[in-house]
């Protein structure tokens, strides 16, 4: 037995009533000018809903609201299949469950997701476009860290021929180029501009003592100019700050990809998996001009003594996190290339 | 003068009118039943199945929040309820996906291709409007009586197409008068049961809101310019390496500018609110609204708050708290019965939902 509040389906006229489920499969509804008995196999019954009321639907528009749910349930005991969901809610495991599955995909959409998606964005971004970027960037640069270099002309002449040499049968060769600036303030340093300019500061320079390292350094750079790193890293930084940003109500952030360039060369902080890659690709180029790896690896050994394992702040070696680990690797690919070579 | 009729009153007893002489309104506070912890389960179950069906479930997600909002707020001891089914708004929600999946993907193939059919959605928005407001109003029932929306596809047009014309010629003086105007249009097309509502807010009474909102906007941005010089002339002097220093005064910037114009946008949202539902009628009842912008501001800085530090997963409680709040602010109030609202015959109703049913019975839409 229940109570409810009864409408007649043709006016908002509310009538208190008690409800009976009788034996003979009908239910008997009485009330203030109310007498009813019904068929119940012929009342439609809303699903459950927390704790929230349950409308029986009679035949001919009335209808009957009961916050009674158990004894609601307890009537039509075959109409428990509507609320599936319900049962789901009320489940303490399904709720747990609930609350791991929609964290993993939040998790999921941030490491997987929204690098994808800054990849396919990167994708579309024509040279043109990236090539000015990189001149902008350039420019930032040069007002306020770069500044001209103190190496002589026919050296740096020498070096960008040498460069030339290097990149020239490799695809788009026309659009790497290097160039040389001082810049005391961020140390011994090479990165990848968006585009295919390449600079290196003297510092870095003072280091090498042969132009195969020069060329090791530079094959890593162009394997980060081939892969579009700084683009695809920096977009993939947005892609989180516009999401966090857009669950702050705030896209305005979007906007800031373009300043973020300079900031980021300065922070020189790829991912591990994009200075592997570049360094597979310098490995391989390297191989290819007949230049061992394993000159990589003797550069790498001047920066990681000059600035340890961590590395100083800024410094070129900082961007370039468990340094052994690399150099292991380059050693290995240099035995791989002594091998094939005998 | 009134205290003097009053003596006069008093002074001879066989005057004395009967306590019931004039209709009293009667006063019925909305209520809302809710609580988070409950609400919690349904939402984190929705949001589990519907990623996990990859979106398909979210159209009974929708009908489980609806419903659960609906019957959990009541007035004069009745819920409100949620009828629509599962269904129709996952067919809203299909075509809604098939027209910006179409946006996005033609815009690879032809930038005409891409305006095109972004011009077909502009010219579709009136009609879009239209069978959304008819889905919830028809969908919607309070005392086992259904809402309704009667408004005619042509008026729409009129209201939100050729009217906005008027905006960009006037240089925006005549935007609150056109908000006007469409709300009279949303309100008066509105029924419940058999009787319509009435509006009886003027084209004036929007301009204060709008006029406030406007020159509140100059003056944020004004402020946050100045604060950007500040922030700047004092940052300048350290360059060079300071680059990731300017980058996060931006950032700061930019936060400060648009939480000043989103709590503008709170206050002319709450102001029109009570606007309308200050001036609505329906058969000698009325609404009383009394939404503050600074409280709803704080509600939302909170709310945002725990969104942030919980990774999200105090939204219910979010919602929660912004219903309880909008219902403690609401007001019926009944000179008459309301025991006297009729359905419409059904033959009329098959008449104005010729649509029932059929393809475009959808809820178009996220």
């Amino acid at each position: 037995m229940f109570d409810g509040n009864y409408f007649n389906g043709r006016d908002s006229r509310m009538v208190r009533v008690s409800c009976d489920a009788m034996f003979d499969g009908s239910l008997a509804v009485r009330g203030n000018d109310v007498e009813v008995s019904i068929p119940r196999a012929s009342i439609r019954v809303t699903p459950r809903l927390a704790r929230t009321h349950r409308t029986l639907y009679l035949p001919g528009g009335a209808q009957i609201q009961s916050d009674n749910n158990d004894a609601v349930d307890a009537a039509f005991p075959d109409r428990r299949a509507g609320g599936i969901a319900d049962r789901l809610e009320r489940h303490p495991q399904v709720v747990t469950a609930s609350v791991i599955v929609t964290i993993v995909a939040l998790v999921c959409a941030f490491a997987f997701g929204l690098p994808w998606l800054a990849d396919r964005l990167a994708e579309r971004i024509p040279l043109s476009v990236e090539q000015r970027i990189g001149e902008q960037t350039l420019s930032t640069l040069r007002r306020v860290v770069l500044k001209p270099s103190k190496l002589a002309a026919e050296r740096q002449a020498e070096l960008k021929e040498r460069f030339a040499t290097f990149v020239q049968n490799i695809p788009g060769a026309e659009k790497y180029q290097v160039e040389f600036f001082d810049a005391p303030a961020i140390g011994a340093n090479a990165f990848a501009l968006p585009g295919g300019t390449i600079v290196f500061t003297d510092a870095l320079m003072g280091m090498i003592d042969n132009d195969d390292e020069f060329v090791a350094v530079a094959a890593h750079e162009v394997g980060h100019e081939r892969y579009r790193h700084v683009v695809r890293s920096v977009l993939r930084e947005s892609a989180v700050a516009i999401v966090a940003a857009f669950f702050a109500a705030d896209v305005s952030s979007a906007s800031t990809v373009v300043v973020a360039i300079p900031v980021f060369l300065l922070r020189n902080s790829y991912s591990r998996t994009f200075e592997s890659e570049a360094d597979d690709y310098a490995f391989k180029e390297l191989a290819a001009h007949n230049i061992s790896p394993r000159v990589f690896a003797d550069a790498m050994r001047k920066f990681q003594k000059e600035y340890g394992e961590d590395g100083a702040a800024d410094a070129y070696i900082s961007s370039h996190p468990v340094t052994s680990e690399r150099i292991a690797r380059a050693e290995a690919a240099a035995d791989e290339f002594d091998k094939a070579k005998r | 003068m009134n205290s003097a009729a009053e003596n006069v009153v008093v002074d001879s007893p066989t005057f004395v009118a009967p306590p019931d002489y004039v209709p009293t309104a009667v006063e019925y506070p909305f209520q809302f039943r809710g609580n988070a912890a409950e609400y919690f389960r349904i939402w984190i179950v929705n949001l589990a199945l519907s990623i996990v069906t990859l979106g398909i479930y979210s159209a009974w997600a929708k009908v489980r929040t609806y419903r659960y909002f609906y019957a959990n707020t009541s007035v004069a001891d009745a819920p409100f309820e949620y009828l629509a089914r599962p269904g129709p708004i996952l067919r809203g929600r299909l075509i809604a996906f098939a027209l910006f999946s179409g946006y996005v993907i033609s815009g690879h193939f032809s930038i005409n291709l891409q305006l095109g059919l972004l011009l077909l959605i502009a010219l579709l928005t009136p009609w879009l409007i239209v069978r959304g407001l008819k889905f919830h109003a028809r969908y919607s029932a309070w005392r086992s009586l259904n809402f309704r929306f009667v408004g005619d596809y042509a008026a729409a047009y009129g209201w939100y197409l050729l009217l906005n014309v008027l905006i960009p010629l006037s240089l925006g003086i005549a935007y609150p008068y056109v908000r006007a105007q469409q709300k009279r249009f949303v309100v008066e097309s509105h029924r419940f049961g058999d009787q319509p509502f009435k509006f009886s807010a003027t084209s004036g009474s929007f301009y204060p809101p709008y006029l406030i909102a406007f020159c509140m906007i100059i003056g944020w941005y004004l402020l946050s310019i100045a604060v950007a010089l500040a922030v700047f002339s004092s940052g300048i002097a350290g360059r060079g390496a300071h680059a990731a220093t300017s980058h996060s005064a931006m950032l700061f910037i930019t936060v400060f500018l648009y939480a000043g114009l989103f709590m503008v946008f709170v206050y002319v949202n709450s102001r029109i609110t009570n606007l309308v539902y200050n001036h609505l009628m329906l058969a000698g009842s009325s609404l009383r609204s009394e939404l503050e912008a600074g409280e709803l501001i704080r509600i939302y800085l909170v709310n945002s708050a725990a969104i942030l530090c919980t990774l999200g997963m105090a939204i219910p409680w979010a919602m929660i708290r912004m219903a309880q709040y909008r219902a403690a602010r609401l007001t019926l109030i009944s000179a008459g019965t309301l025991d006297s609202f009729r359905a419409v015959d059904s033959a009329d109703e098959s008449a104005v939902g010729a649509e029932v049913g059929s393809f475009f019975d959808i809820d178009i839409g996220f």
